[in-house]
This record gives structure tokens, C-alpha cells and sequence, in this order.
């Protein structure tokens, strides 16, 4: 019991506390990121088309994460449209809380 | 059969908690400085751009986070924070070490040390920013260059001041210069170091916003000056607020208890309780 004792130290259960939290709110997000881009709509493609759904018109931050993830096309509203984004990057901006769902987008040509 | 009548001490130790006088005290003049702020609000009349509202701020608060944006910057903040004061500190104590306990060194390099201490980080950032551009790479360079000093210094006076009688005694049970100075010199030094860090730590955090300010495209410094460049001057408001949080945060939760568990323990400073 007393090598528990370093446990009381306020340095180390605050940052233990931040890293359940964080823990927490990573596997949240995987299960969430799942519901918003299924694997079945992705298929075995290695960059995909995607309409990126906010709850709120995107800003300057917005527009420069979805500028480095693929071609932005247009913004119309809450909906960011994107092309040529990798899957593993499609999938990551998934997980993101303040992304309400990403949709699979047929393109310019579609 | 006896019986025995409960008290607090049964309770288990989570349930016996209770804020601290000091604390309740704290939030009272928080809960007070809100109120008179937003009581001012009207009474000057002038527009929220000017003159934000304490519901302006929350507001804006609530946006930053619904939005993604707060938990980003400062994130980021924190990061840029914890690696420069990483490498000036480890750079510091290199240099100081030097300069220290080499007399050579002390001649050539202590009066180019004056001279750059001089020199505030602010105004190197412009040429930081020519020679590595806008990022990372400038502003870890400038959190170095703040924190170092600081630390540097201490450690210097920590070697000069380690007592003479010290090392004279290993040197007489014949102890190598590397012994002297992993069983002596580095042990006697070790709470300026500390007092350093500490130091160092606290100017790393007003150089981060700077250079945040400055140099940067995200972070709580960038989010102040975003804000004021947008006109929303609430968001300004919420990126100062979040700077004195994280500092609340970084200072109690890591430097004070690091400072009591080793320079008051080892008796280099006292606190006002200490002294009761």
C-alpha cells in the first residue's frame, strides 16, 4: 500500500485524471467517427470526395484543416465539400467532435 | 453492549473535504469582480466591440469550444510552452554549468551573455521569423532564448557559491574532477537550478504569448490577436482569460508543488507559513 503513496501528490493524479480523460474522450471519438463515416461507404478507395457537415457555418480555422486534408472546392452553409482526401485523413477529421458527419460526394464530375 | 456515537472522522476521507476558507475567500472576490463588471457595462454605454460583457465572453467561450477552436489553441499553447522550457532549460544549465566552472569560458562568453540578456525576445522575433519563417521552429526558438537566462544565471552563481571547504574535503579522500562534480558541485547547485526553472518557467509563458502573437497561427496568443484583427473583441477577452487560467493551472498543479518537494524542503526559501 505504501508505494501508493506517490498517488496522493497532486502533480500526479491531476495529470493521471487528464490522461483518463483523455483516454475517455479518444475512444468516444472512434466509436462516434464510425457512426459519421462508416467503412462501408468508403469501400477500398485510397482518397475519397466528402461533404463535411458542421452544426455551424466553418471559419478561417475550419477552412485551413480542410485546405490541408484535400482540394476544398466550395462552402455552402455548414457544408464543406472536398476532394482527393486520403482515407486515414477523411477518418481522423471524423473523430473530430465539432464534425456533425461526413458524407460521401460524387465530385465536379458527379 | 456499548455503543458509540458516530463522528466526522467515520466519514471516508472525499466526503470530509471541504473548500478552504482561502479558497471561498477567492471565489468571493472572483463572484464579486464579475458582477461589478457586468453592472459597469451599461453604466459606460459603449459597444460590446469596445467593452464586452461578462455573458459576451461566455458567449464567445461557448463558440470557441462548440467550434473546436479553444481545446486546438490551447493545446497547442501548452505544447510550444512545455518544449521550450524543456530545451531552455537543458540549454541553460549546459551553458551556466560552462561557465561556472570554467574560467576561460566565463571571460569569453559572460560578457556576450550580458549583452543578449539585454536584448528582449520580443524584439528578436521579426529576425526569427525572417530566418525560419512563421511556426514551430521560431517560437520554440524564442521560448528558449527567454527561459535560458533565468536559468543560466542561477546555475552559474549556484557553481561559484558551492562552499570551497566542499570540494577541498573530496578532493583530500581523492576524488577524480568528474566525482567532485557528480557528488559535490552538481548536488550543491541543484536547488538554484530549481529556482531557476522556476523562474525561467514563468517568463516562458508571457514570451509564449508574444510569440504567439507575433509568430504563429494558432494558440491563445494568436487567438487574442485574431480576435482584435476581427473585431470580435469577446474572443480577445476569452484567449486573455484562458492565458491566466493555464498559468493558474500550470503554477499550482506542477511548479508550486515541485518547488515545495525540493527548494523549500531543502530549506533555499521559506514561505509565509513556513515562517508561523
Amino acid at each position: 500500500m505504501k508505494h501508493w503513496g506517490w498517488l496522493r501528490h497532486r502533480p500526479v493524479w491531476v495529470t493521471a485524471l487528464l490522461l483518463l480523460g483523455w483516454a475517455a474522450y479518444s475512444g468516444w471519438s472512434l466509436v462516434a467517427a464510425g457512426h459519421k463515416l462508416s467503412a462501408d461507404e468508403i469501400g477500398d478507395a485510397g482518397k475519397i470526395h466528402i461533404e463535411i457537415v458542421l452544426g455551424f457555418e466553418p471559419e478561417a480555422f475550419h477552412i485551413t484543416r480542410f485546405q490541408n486534408l484535400g482540394r476544398l472546392i466550395k462552402v455552402e452553409g455548414r457544408s464543406a465539400f472536398l476532394m482527393d482526401v486520403p482515407v486515414d485523413a477523411a477518418r481522423d477529421l471524423a473523430r473530430r467532435y465539432w464534425v456533425q458527419d461526413i458524407a460521401i460526394w460524387p465530385g465536379l464530375q458527379g | 453492549m456499548s455503543t458509540r456515537v458516530a463522528t466526522a472522522s467515520d466519514l471516508p476521507t472525499l466526503l470530509r473535504w471541504r473548500p478552504s476558507a482561502r479558497a471561498l475567500k477567492g471565489a468571493l472576490g472572483l463572484f464579486l469582480l464579475l458582477v461589478l463588471w457586468q453592472i459597469s457595462v451599461p453604466l459606460i454605454g459603449v459597444s460590446s466591440y469596445f467593452y464586452p460583457s461578462p455573458l459576451d465572453v461566455l458567449r464567445a467561450f461557448g463558440d470557441l469550444i462548440e467550434k473546436g477552436i479553444l481545446p486546438v489553441y490551447a493545446l497547442d499553447s501548452l505544447g510550444r510552452y512545455t518544449a521550450g522550457v524543456a530545451i531552455g532549460t537543458t540549454v541553460g544549465i549546459a551553458l551556466g554549468l560552462l561557465i561556472g566552472l570554467n574560467r576561460l569560458a566565463a571571460k569569453l562568453l559572460g560578457p556576450l551573455i550580458n549583452f543578449f540578456y539585454a536584448i528582449v525576445e520580443v524584439a528578436w522575433i521579426p529576425l526569427f521569423v525572417i530566418w525560419w519563417g512563421y511556426g514551430l521552429k521560431t517560437i520554440l526558438v524564442a521560448l528558449t532564448y527567454v527561459v535560458l537566462f533565468p536559468v543560466l544565471f542561477n546555475t552559474m552563481t549556484g557553481v561559484r557559491t558551492v562552499p570551497q571547504v566542499y570540494i577541498n574535503a573530496a578532493l583530500a579522500l581523492g576524488a577524480s574532477r568528474l566525482q567532485i562534480l557528480r557528488e559535490v558541485i552538481l548536488p550543491a547547485v541543484l536547488p538554484n537550478i530549481l529556482t531557476g526553472f522556476r523562474v525561467g518557467a514563468g517568463f516562458a509563458f508571457r514570451g509564449l504569448i508574444f510569440a504567439e502573437m507575433i509568430a504563429a497561427k494558432s494558440g491563445l496568443g494568436y487567438l487574442i490577436f485574431e480576435g482584435t484583427a476581427n473585431h470580435q473583441t469577446d474572443r480577445t477577452v476569452v484567449g486573455m482569460i484562458c492565458m491566466g487560467l493555464l498559468w493558474l493551472f500550470i503554477d499550482n498543479v506542477y511548479l508550486k508543488p515541485f518547488e515545495r518537494a525540493t527548494v523549500e524542503r531543502w530549506g533555499q526559501v521559506t514561505t509565509a507559513e513556513a515562517r508561523e
